[in-house]
């Protein structure tokens, strides 16, 4: 039939021609086998098979449960603990992220001395020796315990002659806990139960980013604001800054820095005024009148009015925290929501305490002011640092490098970073992942810690309290009799919790709490919570900023926490959800800002304070006063690793050495900052293209009118033809198709906050290369699932939309016909397959990928030791030359297929959960069968069929495909965001500039 | 100047560029090798032939994650210790150079450095678990028959028969008579290479039917077909009417 050269016979010669050419110098070396001298017993090991251990993030104080996949005992992959209530199941970006805090090719690989390694044994006898000379004077400087950590450090001092602990987190709730002692008369914090409010009012919490335990905030956030069947909650943030927790708002006022709690003040004057509640605050309220407040805080009376009448009206929350509420009068602020709470009668509904008082770790930075005074009057002999860094966060102007050099340092710690680097003995601590430890973040939840794997072996560490115990049993032999280690003390502190909660032996209880990662009681909740009128004592002046120019912001980073995410690779490589730059700090202005002062956009201004000053590259963004500039916290470091050296500014060093009155906590919103034009160009790397749709519908939303009236709405964007004109039938109809299944997935955008913990959990399960800040620029990232953002309208009425874009698994797809090779497919479960050691690299999918989900592998990227040690080993690790997508986590899919089958059955509904799903807080991603009608994803995915049929009503359906005139037929089914009210400029006059 | 056909000039430039571009992808390396089927000198000259043949030793004796794990796994030293004792305690063949050489690794600690014989290319996932547990009797009526495992032990239709037969037969459909090696080796040299593998797997009821229907175009053109037969015949429903695994898919062994 055909004459000639085929296509497939042309490959072929081409192999032959290649065989004879390179035969001669190509002969594999033989590799060997090692197998184990012993065997595991009880099948504790399979070869390429993952277990599954239940642990503690320690990342941040929150403490979420973990469960960790290990594979070959070592552990690939972090996943949220699905007992745990406080995450159930999710994590955060950062939790996603801890592996690489174990595998960090930085960590502290054996004990050094003076900057010259010695033994082990060297190296301890230094530390009794320094313990031993210094007692009573010693100063252990760790991060605040959440378990029993800061008990045990407490009995080790106290056994070795005394000293002092001081518990330090830049990002600290001391003022929240005092203004809850203030009004409550509470030593804990309160539980805020989003999900109970129909309206939050938000002064400033970054929940999203840092502020509490955020994947349990986020989840809670979603449940209350996603649209569910015609009703949406409302969401209004009062701040100066709208990151990523306000980018959600419905509706967001543009408060002056500082004045937050003038608002919460007003409001709740305004409410005091209708329903007087408390007696006590009538005096105290007087001068907060919205008409009083308006001209100080820059939002009108009536707005004021409205909010406060709606706010007394509704079940509603006003919640404040985070950095921008940090202020001078920080704990003052938190005392007018709690008012405000109060008197709107929330207390105990939406704003609870828990029934036993659980006193939380004081981790005011007075004590750590206190400790630097110690440190310049020669009182501290020894100071002990774990991995917490005060020498990066703490403002330069508080002169903590120059205090620590008059004291002798040890650091207990796992990580480099700037303070343990001045230390003068080095003695390498495990991660979390590989020693004991438990942590009880609120009453009731006890979450247990254990190692998930042996030491990683390319360090030579110990665990920090083993290494503390050793040392209090050689300075003084009675030392914590009956116990070796570290595991002995949380064995004895877990006894308490059998005792005074279970029957039967303690063996089985340990054996189940370690199953279970730990004992979680259902929470009771205390029915006596009132405000108290120790408040009126607390006066609340507008807090004065020094210096001149524009208000600075440190703003939390959702990646970065204090600074520790830093040295994380795949923390680097993701870009930032609002401003889309990696591995880099920005200085976030207003476009009306930027225009007075005659700033570009991208362009390198210089921020000066009266303690120094940073060059920056200037982001433009409607999400912030006009008087405010904002820069992200936990970037400029020093001496923290490559990864993390030299790559952006710390705008902590700007700040001056303010405190909050009440509690002595570092305020951050303190001073002014000029902002220069400088003529310096900008090396900052944002991903985002354009920031605007024009009118593409990427990130599309409708409106709670649209949804439940009967009207017409304008479907936004470009709409799917009419008349569809195929050539071909659909797949579905032929015998070989999606015969039993069809993967296929949903995301509903109006869950997405945006957080981007499913893109580094992708990173982390697919094995996929960071490429650092030069490939990026040149759009070379690798990864296979970004967040989008997408601005819509124009100054205060701009809106925020996320969308998390994937692979779409195209029935119609693009990339597979263009594919010289047939290296990608469509196979038979609707997956676009991508089969590496098929492709030639030609990336001609890639151009024809509308989506632009492909990533090309231009080089053979380096995952150097032992991060390599990370990557999952039930996957093909691609080289150099191929190209690789998200394949909705294929893997996943065969080993549940395979699952099934020795099940003789087929696949159920929930069996396969992907990695990014999987770790979405918010559930906002949704995988399944769609040639099953009754699996979840297809209902999610299903239209209505009448409106289907008419373009003109498309916005009254939820559900869209993303570009449907391509005519693609994607797999993945949007739902559409929704609006309370439609956003100017939604339409039709997007097809302009930028800004 | 002479001048050459253009379909000859074509194709003397495809077959340059061709070359120097395969020289330069190190993917396309591994199919077109043929595996060495010679034995490799193993640190301890450790008998099968023995082992199995005559005494009779069953391989997952050994090998204990076959039905259970992706990797059949090599026996962990404690394995043979158990037969033959540490030093001080010898049992089997107490006096024996080369089960020394196996008893001074273990009083030392030390692990067996095997070579590595089976070697597929990191780019495909060969599940043991799946083949061992397989039902035999999918295969396709009359599959494995004509086999002279006198004549072509290595023949496709001895190789089904092997795998139909079950038990360690299974093993030696892709491993070949290690019961008869005195030294290990591979047998075939297109071990691990996918056409071999597809030629088995070709001969599971309605894998053909498959192959036909699932390229995208035939799958289109034979969209009028689509009727009970076909599907039954394509889809292999078995008789609890759960779906049979497509072993044709890429996505099944490359990911």
């Amino acid at each position: 039939m055909k004459k000639g050269l085929s296509r497939r016979n042309l490959f072929k010669f081409m192999a032959i021609g290649g065989t004879t050419a390179v035969a001669a110098g190509c002969e594999q070396k033989p590799e060997k086998i090692i197998p184990a001298l012993i065997p595991p017993v009880d099948f504790e090991y399979m070869p390429n098979t993952g277990y599954q251990y239940m642990t503690t993030c320690r990342e941040c104080d929150a403490a979420c449960g973990m469960m960790i996949t290990a594979r070959e005992y070592r552990a690939q992959k972090a996943e949220g603990n699905p007992n745990h209530p406080h995450n159930q199941g999710a994590l955060c970006a950062r939790g996603q992220a801890s592996l690489q805090t174990l595998y960090n090719p930085e960590r502290h690989a054996r004990p050094t001395s003076g900057g010259n390694n010695v033994s082990w044994e060297d190296a301890q006898s230094e530390f009794v020796n320094l313990v031993q000379q210094s007692a009573g004077q010693i100063v252990y400087l760790g991060r605040p315990a959440v378990g029993s950590e800061g008990n045990f450090i407490d009995n080790w001092l106290n056994e070795v002659g005394g000293g002092k602990r001081i518990a330090f987190n830049l990002i600290s709730r001391a003022s929240e806990q005092r203004a809850c002692e203030i009004a409550f008369g509470r030593s804990d914090l309160p539980d805020y139960a989003f999900e109970n409010a129909e309206l939050l009012v938000n002064f400033g919490a970054d929940f999203i980013e840092t502020w509490g335990n955020t994947v349990q905030n986020a989840r809670r956030f979603a449940d209350m604001h996603a649209y569910n069947d015609g009703k949406k909650n409302r969401y209004v943030h009062v701040g100066p800054h709208q990151s990523l927790s306000g980018a959600r708002a419905d509706e967001w006022l543009s408060a002056n820095p500082g004045t937050e709690a003038m608002i919460a003040l007003a409001m709740a004057h305004a409410i005091h005024q209708r329903d007087p509640r408390h007696d006590f605050l009538s005096d105290y309220l007087s001068p907060y009148s919205p008409e009083l407040v308006a001209g100080e805080t820059g939002i009108s009376a009536e707005k004021i009015q409205t909010l406060a009448e709606e706010f007394h009206q509704a079940s509603s929350l006003a919640v404040a925290g985070g950095t921008w509420n940090s202020s001078e009068q920080a704990t003052a602020t938190h005392i007018a929501v709690f008012i405000l709470n109060a008197a709107a009668g929330n207390l105990g509904k939406t704003l609870r305490f828990h029934e036993s008082e659980q006193p939380s770790e004081d981790t005011s930075h007075s004590q750590i002011l206190q400790l630097l005074s110690d440190l310049n009057a020669g009182k501290v002999k020894l100071l002990i640092v774990d991995d917490s860094n005060p020498l990066h966060t703490l403002p330069a102007s508080l002169g903590f490098a120059q205090a620590m050099k008059k004291t002798k340092v040890v650091a207990l710690a796992a990580g480099k970073n700037e303070t343990n680097q001045q230390a003068t003995l080095v003695l390498p601590a495990l991660t979390a992942y590989e020693s004991w430890g438990d942590a009880i973040p609120s009453p009731g939840i006890f979450s247990i810690q254990q190692p998930v794997m042996a030491p990683v072996n390319t360090f030579d560490a110990r665990a920090r309290e083993d290494v503390m115990i050793a040392a209090a049993k050689q300075i003084n032999p009675q030392a914590f009799a009956e116990i070796t280690n570290y595991r002995d003390y949380i064995y004895e502190r877990w006894a308490q919790v059998h005792q005074s909660r279970y029957f039967g032996p303690f063996e089985n209880f340990w054996i189940k709490t370690l199953e279970n990662g730990g004992v979680f009681e259902a929470p009771r909740w205390s029915s006596a919570i009132s405000l108290q009128n120790e408040v009126t004592g607390v006066a609340y002046q507008v807090p004065s900023l020094g210096g001149s120019g524009l208000a600075l912001i440190p703003a939390p980073s959702v990646f970065h926490f204090d600074g520790s995410g830093a040295n994380k690779p795949w923390l680097q490589e993701t870009p930032h959800p609002i401003s889309q730059i990696v591995w880099d700090s920005w200085a976030e202005l207003h476009p009306d800002t930027a225009k007075q002062l005659g700033i570009k956009e991208r362009s390198v201004v210089e921020i000066r304070t009266p303690q120094g000053s940073l060059n920056a590259t200037v982001y433009l963004s409607y999400g912030i006063h006009r008087e405010a500039v904002a820069i992200p916290i936990g970037q400029g470091h020093t001496s923290s690793g490559i990864v993390a050296d030299g790559f952006g500014i710390n705008v902590m060093n700007l700040l001056p050495a303010k405190t909050d009155t009440q509690t002595g906590n570092l305020a951050f919103v303190s001073t002014k900052a000029e902002v220069v034009p400088t003529a310096i160009k900008s090396y900052t790397v944002n991903l985002d293209g354009n920031p605007r749709q024009l009118g593409r519908d990427i990130a599309a939303a409708t409106t709670v009118a649209a949804l439940t009236s009967d009207k017409a709405g304008h479907g936004g964007g470009h709409h799917r033809p009419k008349e569809i004109v195929e050539f071909y039938p659909d797949r579905s109809e032929t015998a070989t198709y999606y015969k039993p299944y069809r993967w296929g997935m949903t995301v509903d955008l109006d869950r997405c906050n945006g957080c981007s913990a499913c893109v580094v959990a992708c990173y982390a399960e697919n094995n996929i290369p960071v490429v650092g800040k030069e490939r990026a620029a040149v759009g070379r990232e690798m990864s296979w699932i970004r967040m989008e953002r997408y601005l819509e309208g124009y100054q205060d009425e701009t809106e925020t939309r996320f969308a998390p874009v994937m692979c779409q698994q195209c029935s119609n797809a693009g990339c597979e016909p263009v594919c010289p090779v047939y290296a990608t497919y469509h196979n038979p479960e609707g997956l676009n397959a991508m089969i590496y050691n098929r492709c030639v690299g030609t990336r001609y999918c890639s151009n024809n990928c509308i989506y632009k989900a492909r990533r090309y592998n231009w080089f053979d990227y380096e995952f150097p030791a032992p991060l390599d040690q990370q990557l999952n080993s039930s996957i093909t690790t691609r080289a150099v030359g191929v190209m690789e997508k998200c394949n909705f986590c294929v893997h996943r899919l065969t080993e549940a297929k395979y699952a099934a089958r020795d099940l003789d059955r087929d696949v159920q509904d929930g069996e396969v959960v992907t990695a990014c799903q999987q770790t979405c807080p918010t559930k906002a991603i949704t995988f399944g069968n769609l040639a099953d009608p009754n699996s979840k994803v297809s209902q999610l995915a299903k239209r209505k069929p009448d409106l289907l049929a008419d373009p003109d009503k498309e916005n009254r359906d939820r559900q869209y495909e993303i570009f449907p005139e391509m005519n693609y037929k994607p797999a993945v089914t949007y739902l559409r965001k929704v609006n309370h009210k439609e956003v100017a400029g939604l339409y039709g006059n997007e097809h302009g500039a930028a800004h | 100047m002479r001048s050459y056909p253009i379909s000859l000039r074509l194709g003397i430039s495809t077959l340059v560029l061709g070359t120097l571009f395969l020289l330069l992808s190190p993917l396309n390396s591994f199919a077109i090798f043929p595996i060495s089927t010679e034995p490799k000198e193993q640190p301890i000259a450790f008998s099968h032939k023995l082992h199995v043949g005559q005494n009779g030793i069953a391989c997952q004796y050994c090998h204990l994650y076959a039905r259970r794990s992706h990797s059949s796994g090599i026996p962990p030293v404690s394995t043979c210790v158990g037969c033959h004792g540490p030093h001080g305690q010898e049992l089997v063949q107490a006096e024996h150079p080369e089960v020394d050489k196996m008893r001074d690794l273990w009083a030392k600690g030390e692990s067996i450095p095997w070579v590595k014989l089976h070697d597929i290319p990191d780019f495909v996932r060969f599940p043991h678990k799946q083949h061992i547990n397989a039902d035999a009797a999918r295969f396709i009526d009359g599959a494995g028959n004509g086999c002279d495992l006198n004549a072509d032990p290595r023949s496709l239709s001895c190789r089904v028969m092997l795998f139909r037969n079950g038990g360690d037969q299974r093993c030696q459909s892709c491993h070949g008579s290690v019961q008869e090696m005195e030294v290990a080796h591979v047998v075939d040299q297109n071990f691990g290479g996918m056409g071999w593998c597809m030629q088995c797997h070709l001969q599971v009821e309605g894998a053909i039917e498959r192959k036909r229907a699932m390229s995208t175009m035939a799958g289109w053109n034979n969209a009028k077909d689509n009727d009970a037969r076909r599907e039954a015949q394509a889809y292999l429903v078995n008789e609890r009417n759960h779906h049979n695994p497509n072993m044709l898919d890429c996505y099944t062994c490359h990911y």
